[in-house]
């Protein structure tokens, strides 16, 4: 009676995880299978009808294409700086709020939260606002003229950062505090009464105990913000002369106002392949950082 | 340990300016949207509001797109909450109660999919849909959001089913009660808070969608509020910026409410999956 227990099918089982492996399986599965199969293709829009194998010429096209490396290169300074700069701020709010005499934790908490909901194009629409060059905010507080934020080559990716860091800073500050109040007090005393000083309490107690929730945030930050479209697409549509434009945008335009689907496929299997195997790595890295008490 | 008044003002005074520079935008955007015009285009701006109007919000509402927009935002985050709730409950419950073959593996999988860049799936979703005949429908959008919010919504439902003990269900199934009235009469009621939690974080992803909107969608009718907003009112080349601001106020209004009132399960959601592993 047990041995046939075990070998007995578990309808209900498999009835409960169906519905959300076939919603899976059609949204993402299938569809990465077909790109990786239309990376290997010719397969243009404008000629539709002439689809065939192409000896990994979209490859060759991509890895030859300067451009393609520009992008990727401003596509790391963008993640790069959006993740280091909320993952600073936030751990410094976070430990401003768990400040263990600090009142109204909550409100103040709740108050820092309130950007995370605001939908993200609003977030660019308020920005843009924000940055305008004749009566926005931030050129009237800096005097800056009529200078364009989003218009100069040199500033319009740190405009864009801004507003990425604004949006998207109180859920990792939300993330980091959770993990804070998780670090015991009496091992920071019991550190104090042993003459650590802040930092090294911070070091060598805060860090590591926190460690899990700091691989958590920011490998979701940064694999979310490789594909951040919305804030660049509205702002700055890629421009001025192309310093805005990063993974995502290129691989619209190449698809989609270039037609050449083989190449954007093309290009969004480098892209998938590059971050399966950062996270990999990072994962690696980060996980011998941590302890277990 | 006594703390330091110097330290307590310095502490308080960080606190305080951090949370005024981000909230100023978005009492700016609000301030924005019930300034007449010639008020949001005047130097020095004004800080402090001088004659409200409600024109800006009048005219949108007037235009006839608007009014489309919301409508179809709602009733694509509507459907996609519960298409989320639902299958998310059930495959939650399945890899938190059963252990079998490649559970870990198919956990780990569904995590991963965050990890597929959006833009990528769209050269072949978009042929798909299109073979499909479901180009400008609500089932696109709503299968597209529902894929978005699925991984970490089944992430959060976990760890909720793991904190309730084994034993409670199987005294359920000793009274007699069948499996499915377990789950749904039993189980359910006791993880409400992470119901809640994923019900809005599911609703707040499918709010903010721009980019399923934006390309599975080409009919004005069908248009979502990001990428209706961003088609129609950021098209031409002088913005009117008090008629963008109004539009911009009512896509974040419903999600601002639902936080405020809903906060506590909000945050606590979100934070339970990433500080227990």
């Amino acid at each position: 009676m047990n041995a046939r227990k075990k070998t007995k099918i578990n309808w209900f089982m498999i009835i409960l995880l169906a519905p959300a492996l076939m919603l899976l399986s059609i949204t993402i599965v299938v569809p990465v299978v077909t790109v990786i199969g239309m990376s290997f293709m010719r397969y243009n829009l404008m000629d539709i009808n002439n689809i065939a194998w192409n000896n990994f010429q979209n490859y060759k096209d991509v890895l030859q294409d300067a451009q393609f490396f520009a992008t990727f290169g401003r596509t790391l300074t963008y993640v790069v700086s959006t993740v280091c700069i909320q993952f600073i701020i936030g751990l410094t709010v976070a430990m401003l709020l768990n400040t263990r005499w600090l009142r109204g934790q909550k409100i103040f908490r709740g108050l820092l939260f309130l950007p995370w909901t605001i939908p993200s194009l609003v977030v660019a629409v308020v920005w843009m606002f924000t940055f305008q060059p004749q009566y926005g905010i931030v050129n009237y507080l800096f005097q800056l003229g009529n200078y364009s934020m989003l218009g100069n080559p040199g500033t319009a990716m740190l405009s864009v950062v801004i507003s990425a860091v604004w949006k998207q800073m109180p859920l990792m500050m939300i993330m980091l505090l959770s993990g804070l109040q998780t670090v015991p007090e009496d091992l920071k005393e019991a550190a104090s009464i042993d003459g650590a000083t802040g930092w090294q309490k911070f070091h060598a107690i805060t860090i590591p105990f926190i460690m899990p929730v700091i691989k958590t945030v920011t490998l979701t930050s940064i694999v979310s913000n490789f594909q951040m479209f919305v804030l660049f697409f509205t702002m700055t549509g890629g421009g001025p002369v192309r310093v805005t434009t990063t993974l995502p945008l290129y691989t619209y335009e190449t698809a989609f106002s270039g037609f050449n689907m083989g190449k954007g496929a093309a290009v969004g299997v480098c892209w998938l392949g590059f971050l399966v195997i950062f996270s990999t790595v990072y994962n690696k890295v980060l996980a011998a950082k941590e302890v277990q008490y | 340990m006594k703390v330091k008044v110097s330290n307590k003002v310095l502490v308080y005074l960080g606190v305080v300016a951090i949370t005024i520079i981000f909230i100023f935008p978005i009492y700016w955007m609000i301030l924005t949207s019930i300034k007449p015009n010639e008020a949001i285009l005047r130097l020095p701006p004004q800080f402090i509001p001088k004659g409200a109007t409600l024109n800006n919000y009048k005219n949108i509402m007037g235009d006839g797109k608007f009014v489309v927009f919301y409508k179809n935002n709602v009733i694509v985050s509507t459907v996609t909450t519960l298409v989320t709730l639902v299958l998310a409950v059930f495959a939650s419950y399945a890899f938190s109660r059963f252990r079998f073959r490649g559970s870990r593996f198919l956990q780990m999988l569904f995590l991963s999919t965050q990890m597929f860049p959006a833009m990528t799936l769209l050269i072949a979703l978009y042929n798909m849909y299109f073979k499909l005949g479901l180009l400008n429908t609500y089932t696109a959008l709503v299968l597209a959001c529902s894929t978005n919010a699925l991984p970490m919504s089944v992430w959060i439902l976990k760890g909720f089913f793991d904190t309730i003990p084994k034993s409670l269900e199987e005294a359920a199934y000793i009274d007699g009660s069948s499996k499915a009235n377990t789950l749904f009469r039993v189980i359910l009621p006791l993880i409400r808070p992470g119901i809640i939690a994923v019900g809005i974080y599911s609703f707040l992803i499918s709010w903010e969608d721009f980019l399923w909107g934006l390309t599975l969608v080409n009919k004005t009718e069908m248009r979502t509020l990001a990428s209706g907003i961003a088609m129609t009112y950021l098209g031409e080349y002088n913005y009117d910026w008090g008629r963008v601001m109004a539009s911009a106020v009512t896509a974040a209004v419903p999600i601002l409410i639902i936080f405020i009132f809903l906060q506590k399960y909000i945050i606590s959601g979100l934070t339970a999956g990433a500080v227990k592993e």
